[in-house]
């Protein structure tokens, strides 16, 4: 009899313990309509990264909490992302969310070509795409990091800048195919071959997205270029190896590095002055633009050429491309005085 | 009542009342039939990785490998298609592969008497592997011919829930109706008196594995054609949902004892209460802790009716 007891008792336990849940489900719900009338009538978008729980994401999430606090009255939106960064969990997710029939879904797609009958399905529900971080086939708009000219642009008149524009450079790269580090090496070298005539770039590495490979390229590197002014390091985790490089071989000053990362690793480095500045976007810059950018496309609609206003991030103007259109983040240059303004 | 508490099948049902209850006030949309229609698609795909891991697990085996060869199968379907095969073809080739994997699993842990954790375990990488290799990581689109068997509908009901239903009640009446159910019951409850009744354990222990391995490379298809293209990353973390469906519904680790009711049911909890929590935006990392959390608790549960039971054949 006993042991019926203590059966009765976990099913109660269970029961209990989904009721609460489900009462939560309904508080939430009931908190946000207070805000702003029916919640019916509110704009829903839905948001999902590639994957969560990790510190990018987690930075892109603070931004989108702004702009859903800013539009509370207007719009309702939620986060929601696979705890595996694959595409068939995307799948699913997207699948139960579609009958829920938002307005606006914003996608980082982990693989365009296994996404998009999911999307056609959506867009047939009458449901808006955009894709935002990693491109989706299928999307009304895509919401882009830094234009890629710009971007390179930046990194090698960094760069210059600072060995008085002359002198032998090195890159590291991540790999030699992914599409952003071959656009972004593109741009540097039309920028040196219009701007800066006296600058040379004597090698190019590949070393994956590896801190220690980086660190042991260039190395190398200032071994068998000893005349070597430059590093450019491309790709977050090997930016931190390069300087780590130079500051170990005693060169600080005399091999300047400069590329792309993360204001948390990189603000050791920007504090002690082993570099001077590091190129990006803003994480939280990029989900809060996601979200104007979806809620304008379910208000007023976007056009190409036509500017909006997303909230305090100021104007921004669609441009045609190859699928539909696209908006870029602007590119933000982190110092030793702003790099503790960002947290990602 | 004391029959019914009793009775694992009894509290499945309650469970899943439960669920569905609490789901539907957390979701205006989750009651509805293009909702629950839809649904069964995920369930039918889950159950269908559980109904083979629950024949492993008859066995007193496990099979670690049930989503790495998901993944293979997809990928092999994938190429075939490619390379111009007709659709059909493709998917005998992919079916093949899997009965092969499952041989493979079988005949190492059976033949070379190696855990079958272990040998699972490692036939899960190289399966993994072989379809990333392959494939080289990237998506392969199959042709729109296929699309049926995993976006279509028989009358209102998907392909997915006719196929693995059916799948359900043939393999059922083998096991509770033949004596290749006895054999397996015979194995997974005590593997040496089964050698001396005669039973021929490696072979039939084998089929289990055949068996485990063409419904994962079934799954493979399905999901395959739902999905509309191939990739080898596929099922990652499957294997782990086929343990929890069998053993939520009934089994034990220890072998001779499953219930593919059971396995039935308790993947259409388990999906169920996934995507209910996914339309009541819900954050997946909760998710994962609620599901953990009333897992724990239901096999617990569970195991107050295991431990009473005698083996029934």
């Amino acid at each position: 009899m006993k042991k019926h007891v203590k059966k009765v008792v976990s099913v109660l336990t269970v029961a209990v313990m989904l009721l609460s849940l489900a009462a939560c489900g309904k508080s939430d719900g009931g908190s946000s309509s207070d805000n702003g009338g029916d919640s019916k009538d509110k704009v829903k978008i839905v948001v999902m990264p590639k994957v969560v729980g990790i510190d990018y994401y987690n930075a892109v999430q603070k931004g989108v909490d702004k702009a859903s606090e800013e539009l509370s009255d207007v719009a309702e939106i939620t986060w929601q992302g696979p705890t595996e960064a694959t595409v068939d969990k995307q799948i699913e997710m997207l699948e139960t969310i579609i009958p829920t029939k938002p307005d606006v879904i914003c996608i980082a797609a982990n693989d365009p070509a296994a996404i998009q009958p999911t999307l056609e399905k959506a867009q047939e529900a009458g449901i808006k795409v955009v894709s935002w971080d990693a491109d989706a086939n299928v999307r009304d708009i895509f919401v882009n990091l830094v234009d890629y000219t710009v971007f390179g642009n930046a990194v090698i008149d960094s760069l210059a800048s600072q060995i008085g524009e002359e002198g032998d450079i090195a890159i590291i790269t991540t790999t030699f195919t992914a599409t952003n580090q071959v656009l972004w090496i593109e741009a540097i070298e039309a920028r040196i071959a219009e701007k800066y005539p006296n600058i040379k770039i004597v090698d190019t590495r590949e070393a994956g997205e590896d801190t220690q490979k980086a660190n042991t390229l260039a190395s190398d590197l200032m071994k068998s270029y000893p005349e070597l002014k430059g590093i450019i390091a491309l790709g977050a985790p090997n930016l931190p190896g390069a300087v780590n490089a130079v500051v170990s071989a005693g060169k600080t000053g005399e091999v300047i590095v400069a590329g792309n990362s993360t204001p948390n690793t990189m603000k050791p480095y920007l504090e002690d002055g082993s570099i001077r500045d590091v190129q990006l976007w803003s994480a939280p810059d990029h989900g809060y633009l996601s979200v104007y950018t979806a809620y304008q496309l379910a208000t007023e609609g976007l056009e190409e050429g036509k500017a909006f206003t997303a909230g305090d991030m100021g104007e921004f103007t669609p441009e045609k491309d190859e699928i539909s259109m696209s908006i870029g983040l602007p590119l933000v240059e982190f110092t030793k005085d702003n790099v503790g303004d960002y947290d990602f | 009542m004391k029959k019914l508490v009793k009775n694992n099948f009894f509290v499945l049902i309650l469970v899943l009342v439960i669920v569905m209850a609490v789901m539907s006030g957390m979701s205006d949309y989750f009651l509805t039939a293009d909702y629950l229609l839809n649904a069964t698609r995920f369930i039918s795909e889950t159950s269908m990785i559980g109904l083979g891991m629950t024949l492993v697990i008859l066995t007193g085996g496990i099979d670690l490998s049930v989503g790495s060869m998901m993944a293979l199968s997809s990928v092999c379907l994938g190429l075939t298609c490619q390379a111009g095969i007709p659709a059909g073809l493709a998917a005998a080739v992919s079916l093949l592969v899997g009965i092969a994997g499952g041989a493979l699993n079988g005949y190492a842990v059976c033949k070379m008497n190696l855990p079958a954790l272990i040998v699972t375990l490692a036939t899960m990488g190289l399966f993994r592997g072989i379809a990333l290799g392959i494939s080289g990581g990237s998506a392969i689109p199959i042709p729109k011919s296929l699309y049926f068997l995993g976006q279509g509908s028989i009358g209102p009901l998907p392909v997915q829930l006719v196929i693995t239903t059916t799948a359900y009640i043939v393999i059922a009446f083998f096991i509770y109706k033949s004596n290749f159910g006895i054999y397996l019951k015979g194995i997974g409850y005590n593997e040496e008196v089964a050698v001396f009744s005669g039973i021929k354990v490696t072979w039939n222990k084998v089929k289990a594995y055949m068996l485990s391995g063409f419904f994962a490379a079934f799954l493979g298809i399905l999901f395959t054609c739902r999905v509309s293209s191939a990739k080898a990353d596929y099922g990652s973390n499957y294997e782990m949902d086929a343990i929890t469906i069998a053993v939520f519904g009934g089994a034990s680790l220890a072998g001779g004892k499953v219930s593919f009711a059971g396995s039935y049911i308790a993947a259409v909890i388990i999906v169920l209460i996934r995507l209910g929590l996914t339309t009541a935006a819900i954050q997946t990392e909760i998710q994962s802790v609620i599901i953990g959390l009333i897992l724990i608790l239901a096999v617990a549960f569970n195991n107050f009716v295991a431990s009473k039971k005698k083996i029934e054949i």
